[in-house]
Order: C-alpha cells, then structure tokens, then sequence
C-alpha cells in the first residue's frame, strides 16, 4: 500500500445533480434502467421536466435499487415494498437515535 | 485489482448518506479505456456525545432537579464550542430544547437539540435522605396523578 497525497473529490450533494446519462453512469446502470426506475416512482428525478436530472443522494438509493433487484432476482413492484420497508426501519432507528435508544 | 490507500479530504457540511466523486480514481478501463471514477459514500461514525440525523444534531443534558425546576443557566458543548443555554424553569425530562443553526453546516445549516435528563442526586447518606423526606413532607406532590384520569 503506498500512500498519496490527499485527494478532493467532488461532493455530490443535492445541489449537484447530475444529467441522466451520467447519472446511470455512476449507479452503473444505463439510462433505460433509470428511466424504468423513475416510470415505476422508484426514483425522483430532481425537476419534473425534461431534461432529467439527479441529485447525488439518489445514487445511493438507484444502486439499493439495482442491488435488491439483482439479489433477490425481483420485479420493481417487490423492490418497492422492499424499499418502504427499508425507509421505515430507517425512520425507526432514527427516532431511536434521536431519542438517544439507538446503537448509534 | 491492487489495493491503494487515499488520502481524501471532506467537505465541510456534507451528511450521511451522500456521495463524494473522485474522478479518475476508480478501476482501470477496459481496452485501454479511460479509467472510471471512484465513488465514496459518507456515514457518520458513531460519536459518544452527539447523535446526528439529517443534517440536526442531538444531545442529551443531564440537569440537577433544581435545575430542571428553577431554571438554570448551563453549558453545552457543540462541535463549534461551548455554548451557553437557559435551562427554563419548570422543565422536565424530555423536553428539547433548539439552539438554531448549530447543528451540520449548510444552506440552511442543521440545529441543535438538547433533550434535557434529569438526574436524581442518590440518597445515600442521611442528609441527602432527610432533603428528599422533607421535600415529600412539604411538597403535595404525586407523579401518577394524572395517570388514567383526563387532567
């Protein structure tokens, strides 16, 4: 392991969308994929007009996606309920950390 | 696939959950293709006195009765410093308190909560057992009045 000096990489923040073909790009997808994944409500594009675009916090959740999607060998439908269930957990143990009952 | 330690810097303000892009740093490309970007996703590691969500910080104070009861000024440690915070007279446990803005900077920057605990002193020497006697001698007090009633 050698060691280099530091690197600034991009934030990709919700201020810093990226345009549709980058976007499936970085969730290692192509552009039909993402546009399926918007059609099905899955993903919300940043504008509601075309051209689409992404905020950086949507790659996490489109990878999630395609990663579920893959594992478990399902259709959108049952992603989505995947996902529901997946964000109320979250919500939960947020509440949880919040009150401070969390594992952090 | 070899492996290669980096030195990444992190931008003031950024949250759990998002991504940071560097470009170039990723697998090489195939045929002699460019190479692809390496991207980093942020969680935050736990930390022993602030619990984050969002971008909104949370910490618990622990107050005294009398503090939670009188009022009292005390201070409360953010990542920017210490800061000074009024502890409203009749508090109680649970109650949060916002200090604005302090919380993870940005446009708009989080807030910080204080959820306030209050800590009974142990009765165990007779002087403090003769405070709390004095105090369920003197003060009409029973904490499960309002239980099941509609007060």
């Amino acid at each position: 392991m050698n060691t280099e000096p530091v690197a600034t990489g991009e934030w990709l923040s919700e201020a810093h969308t990226l345009e549709l073909e980058a976007f499936a790009l970085a969730c290692c997808t192509d552009a039909d994929v993402v546009r399926a994944l918007v059609d099905e409500g899955l993903l919300q594009p940043a504008a509601d007009r075309p051209p689409w675009h992404f905020g950086g916090e949507a790659i996490a959740r489109a990878r999630r996606i395609l990663r579920l999607q893959r594992d478990f060998e399902a259709n959108l439908q049952s992603v989505a309920v995947m996902l529901d269930l997946i964000d109320e957990v979250e919500r939960l143990r947020a509440q949880l950390r919040r009150a401070g009952l969390g594992d952090g | 696939l070899h492996e290669r330690t980096l030195q990444v810097s992190i931008p003031r303000g950024i949250r759990g959950a998002q991504q940071i892009r560097l470009a170039g740093q990723g697998g090489p490309g195939i045929g002699g293709g460019a190479r692809g970007d390496l991207y980093l996703e942020v969680e935050f590691a736990p930390h022993p006195r602030w619990r984050v969500d969002g971008r909104d910080l949370y910490f618990t104070l622990r107050v005294a009765p009398w503090e939670a009861a009188l009022g009292a000024a005390v201070e409360v440690p953010t990542p920017d410093g210490t800061v000074e915070m009024n502890v409203p007279a009749g508090s109680q446990t649970g109650r949060k308190l916002r200090l604005r803005g302090r919380g993870i900077p940005g446009a708009p920057a989080g807030d910080f909560y204080v959820l306030l605990e209050v800590v009974l002193p142990p009765a165990n020497d007779e002087k403090a057992r003769a405070a709390y006697r004095q105090m369920s001698h003197e003060l009409a007090f029973d904490p499960r009045a309002a239980e099941g009633g509609d007060s």
